[in-house]
């Protein structure tokens, strides 16, 4: 049923092959919860606001940022230019459209808050 | 609350696997004798003129980062303070925080008073000049 969909999908999604996704480093991340929101904090380093990819879709977010620089001449080498990529499937309680991101220093910080249906509630007790 | 399992992360064992055989020796440090590995991440190339050495240190106050070059080796050396904590739930908790220092030897002469690093996006990236000791020199030939 929803098969045709998912293939055009997949076209529509940009750029790299699956094969260079499976070359790109995995960023490490901190996620923190609290009774608002989400808070996804993830490092970057060396990628630009103009090369990072954030995407929300089907409650899927993906996070994709590359780099582009000089390889030539190396003689020794701990990380790879070939950028980050990582995606999580996010819980459906938040509410996506006040999604907020920060990119500073290589360090993204996504704050994704909870839908008001989620967040907890006092209720008041009155007394008659 | 939202559970840890619904925070699902997708692909994550290809990655995984991925970076089980990196550490196997793909993507190996290229010179021999530095295959020791510390934080912050480091590649070194170079070009005709000069040596340039990138870190990766995503999040740090460049005026507390602390660069020193002795004899040829650099030590690079700071703190990556943890964020304020509050209430709530860590469903993740991979970067790292705290001092780090790092040595690197420099393989050749460099112009110790040219040196310059640039801090951008979470990288550090230094150029050390090459010695005009260590220059190749054109030696023009005399016709007589």
């Amino acid at each position: 049923m929803k098969n045709s969909e998912l293939t055009l999908h997949k076209e529509n999604t940009p750029v790299v092959s699956e094969r260079d996704r499976a070359a790109m480093i995995t960023p490490a991340v901190d996620i923190f919860e609290n009774d608002d929101a989400l808070t996804l904090v993830a490092d970057l380093p060396g990628v630009s606001k103009e090369h990072l990819e954030l995407g929300i879709d089907r409650q899927v977010l993906t996070i994709e940022g590359r780099f582009d620089r000089a390889e030539e001449g190396a003689l020794y080498r701990e990380f790879c230019g070939c950028g980050f990529y990582r995606r999580f499937h996010l819980p459906d309680n938040l509410d996506l459209n006040q999604t907020n991101a920060e990119l500073k220093d290589g360090v993204l910080t996504l704050r994704l808050p909870k839908a008001a249906s989620a967040k907890p509630r006092r209720i008041e007790i009155t007394a008659r | 609350m939202t559970g840890f399992d619904l925070f699902k992360e997708m692909d994550s064992f290809t990655h995984e696997m991925d970076q089980v055989f990196r550490d196997l020796g793909f993507g190996r440090p290229l010179v021999s004798g530095s295959a020791y590995r510390g934080y912050p991440r480091i590649n070194l190339r170079e070009n005709q003129d000069a040596y340039i050495l990138e870190a990766q240190l995503p999040g740090i106050d460049p005026k507390a980062l602390e660069m020193t070059i002795l004899k040829g080796t650099l030590t690079l050396s700071g703190e990556r303070k943890a964020p304020a904590e509050g209430q709530g739930t860590w469903h993740r908790r991979e970067r790292g925080y705290g001092k780090f220092m790092r040595s690197i030897d420099i393989p050749a002469e460099i112009d110790g008073d040219k040196v310059r690093a640039d801090y951008k996006d979470g990288l550090l990236t230094v150029t050390l000049p090459k010695a005009a000791s260590v220059l190749p020199k054109r030696i023009a030939v005399q016709a007589n």
